[in-house]
């Protein structure tokens, strides 16, 4: 706390931001801060009758201009966040970016490397406090027990923009192997933690087409991804089989960008399949669907206030999650969500964000298996309070 | 359906009118664009400065890396800039900026202390453009006056 502090206090007094190391290399970095408090369930910790303060993230990212129509952009993370399963420094991307063509209706690129999925308006920086309108992303879309798998992927992407007088198209593709370290969805799926583990094995498919009216003043984007992962399980283990898990969400995202005012809705609906795990859990194909409509107004120079209503099911046919969980003998409460959301936030400088939001929710579907694990109680009515420092240079 | 169609009656003249009416307006620019003298002297459209200032569009019809100097998100002359080519304001410029540079889709533009710096760094810096409020008398030698309509 003290070393964050210091930290503090020397974003305050030496305004930084985007150092230019030379010419054509640029340097780039963030530190948030989370506090959280709920009146049940955990967040990022144990925030149930405590404050948690489990959710840190610094990043630092280089972009390399080498030659010509040829960059490298590089980002690594360090997350703390509970007790989840990519806490510590990781790879956040590394690409290598070629322009192979450039003119005043066109530009497309060809990337290589870790990159970034497109998937919604706010996965490619889900990360980044500054970028993110709420601390806690709207959780039916972003999904943060899904979070490894959307991530980035290790492969290439193809990026199109074409112009006209005021609109811009971009298509952005990508075609590689999502990340591992995906103990949440393991345990989603099984209820509780197993001695095998979930892992890549083929590249996904991970697209969106974007258009965007005057810098973005008017958004629409559809995005898709086909990811699966296998199962990989210990010879000893006589209750599990290899099987596989499929995941084909579709996003679709309409934004709205006003000077002060900022309305967004998103619709999320993902056809899933669980297949092969053995008798003791059959073969399922639930479709996962949510949305969100979210306000947010700047009332006052660099503070805005935002309002949110956010739903998911986990099995659309399933509203109130008895069919799924009341017959395993688990509460019907952890298939769905609904969450009220009311967030400030405030810019003190460029530099500098600190921002609060307050959460009535209803329902336990997005909430981590690791800070909530089997065998304790979660309630189906909770409060969430949560508070932000973000500094960046 | 009535209700959308009002929602959209609403929202729709607000952004129209929010489009910059430099097109008829024939008197001096509040802000010139300005380039280094190696960047094409050719006519630029209204949204070839937009995808230039917004990081979008990354190198020069030269194929040279576009140099993006801007003044810091409250200067004055920052506001205008923003407000007359393209009718929006700072904080919609840094949004955009951000979600590039920290999802790795590029550089961001590099933020200069005040007027006479950027006049400096912009006649000095090969494939540069900014912005100034007035033309000095004697301008540097490399220093070009955007065309753009």
């Amino acid at each position: 706390m003290i070393n964050f502090l210091s930290i503090l206090l020397l974003f305050a007094i030496s305004p930084l931001y985007a150092i230019e190391i030379s010419n054509n290399l640029q340097l780039q970095g963030f530190l948030s801060q989370g506090a959280f408090h709920t009146t049940a369930n955990n967040v990022y910790g144990k925030s149930h009758n405590a404050i948690s303060t489990q959710l840190t993230e610094i990043g630092l990212n280089l972009n390399y201009q080498i030659i010509d129509r040829l960059a490298f952009n590089i980002q690594g993370i360090f997350r703390d966040a509970g007790n989840s399963q990519d806490n510590g420094l990781n790879l956040d991307y590394a690409v290598l970016d070629v322009n192979l063509h450039q003119s005043d209706k066109m530009d497309s690129y060809f990337r290589l490397g870790r990159v970034k999925n497109p998937l919604g308006l706010y996965n490619e920086t889900r990360d980044v406090a500054f970028t993110t309108p709420t601390i806690f992303l709207p959780s039916g879309v972003y999904f943060d027990r899904s979070r490894r798998i959307y991530l980035s992927s290790d492969g290439i992407q193809i990026l199109n923009h074409l112009y006209n007088e005021n609109t811009t198209w971009l298509f952005k593709i990508n075609y590689g192997l999502p990340q591992n370290d995906n103990e949440e969805i393991e345990q989603s799926i099984f209820g509780q933690p197993t001695d095998g583990n979930l892992y890549r094995q083929e590249p996904a498919l991970i697209a969106q087409l974007r258009y965007e009216y005057n810098a973005g003043q008017y958004i629409a984007a559809i995005s898709y991804a086909n990811v699966s992962l296998y199962y990989n399980k210990k010879p000893s283990n006589l209750f599990l089989e290899e099987g596989s898990v499929q995941f084909k969400p579709w996003i679709f995202s309409l934004q709205y960008n006003q000077d002060k005012l900022s309305l967004t809705g998103e619709y999320y609906y993902s056809p899933n399949v669980f297949k092969n795990f053995g008798r003791f859990f059959p073969d399922t194909s639930p479709t996962t669907e949510s949305w969100y409509l979210q306000a947010s107004y700047l009332f006052y120079p660099d503070w805005k206030a935002l309002l949110r209503y956010d739903l998911n099911f986990l099995d659309k046919s399933d509203r109130n999650g008895k069919k799924s969980f009341t017959s395993i003998g688990q509460a019907a409460h952890k298939g769905y969500s609904k969450d009220w959301t009311f967030a400030l936030r405030w810019d003190i400088s460029s530099q500098i964000m600190l921002r609060t939001e307050y959460h009535i929710i209803e329902g336990t579907s997005w909430i981590s298996n690791i800070d909530n694990p089997p065998g304790i109680k979660t309630e189906k009515f909770w409060e969430l309070f949560a508070l932000q420092l973000s500094l960046r240079f | 359906m009535r209700f959308f169609a009002r929602v959209i009656l609403f929202l729709l003249p607000s952004s129209l009118l929010s489009l910059p009416m430099m097109a008829a307006d024939t008197s001096s620019p509040p802000v010139y664009i300005i380039t280094h003298s190696s960047v094409p002297q050719i006519k630029y459209s209204r949204s070839m400065l937009r995808n230039i200032f917004t990081m979008q569009k990354r190198y020069w019809s030269n194929e040279k890396k576009i140099k993006v100097f801007v003044l810091p998100d409250t200067h004055p002359i920052h506001k205008q800039f923003t407000k007359y080519y393209f009718g929006l304001f700072p904080h919609q410029f840094r949004r955009i900026w951000d979600k590039r540079t920290f999802s790795g889709m590029g550089s961001s533009p590099v933020k200069i202390a005040n007027v006479d710096k950027m006049l400096e760094k912009v006649s000095s810096t090969s494939n540069a453009i900014g912005y100034i409020p007035d033309i000095p008398k004697n301008p540097p030698s490399t220093i070009r006056i955007i065309n753009y309509d």
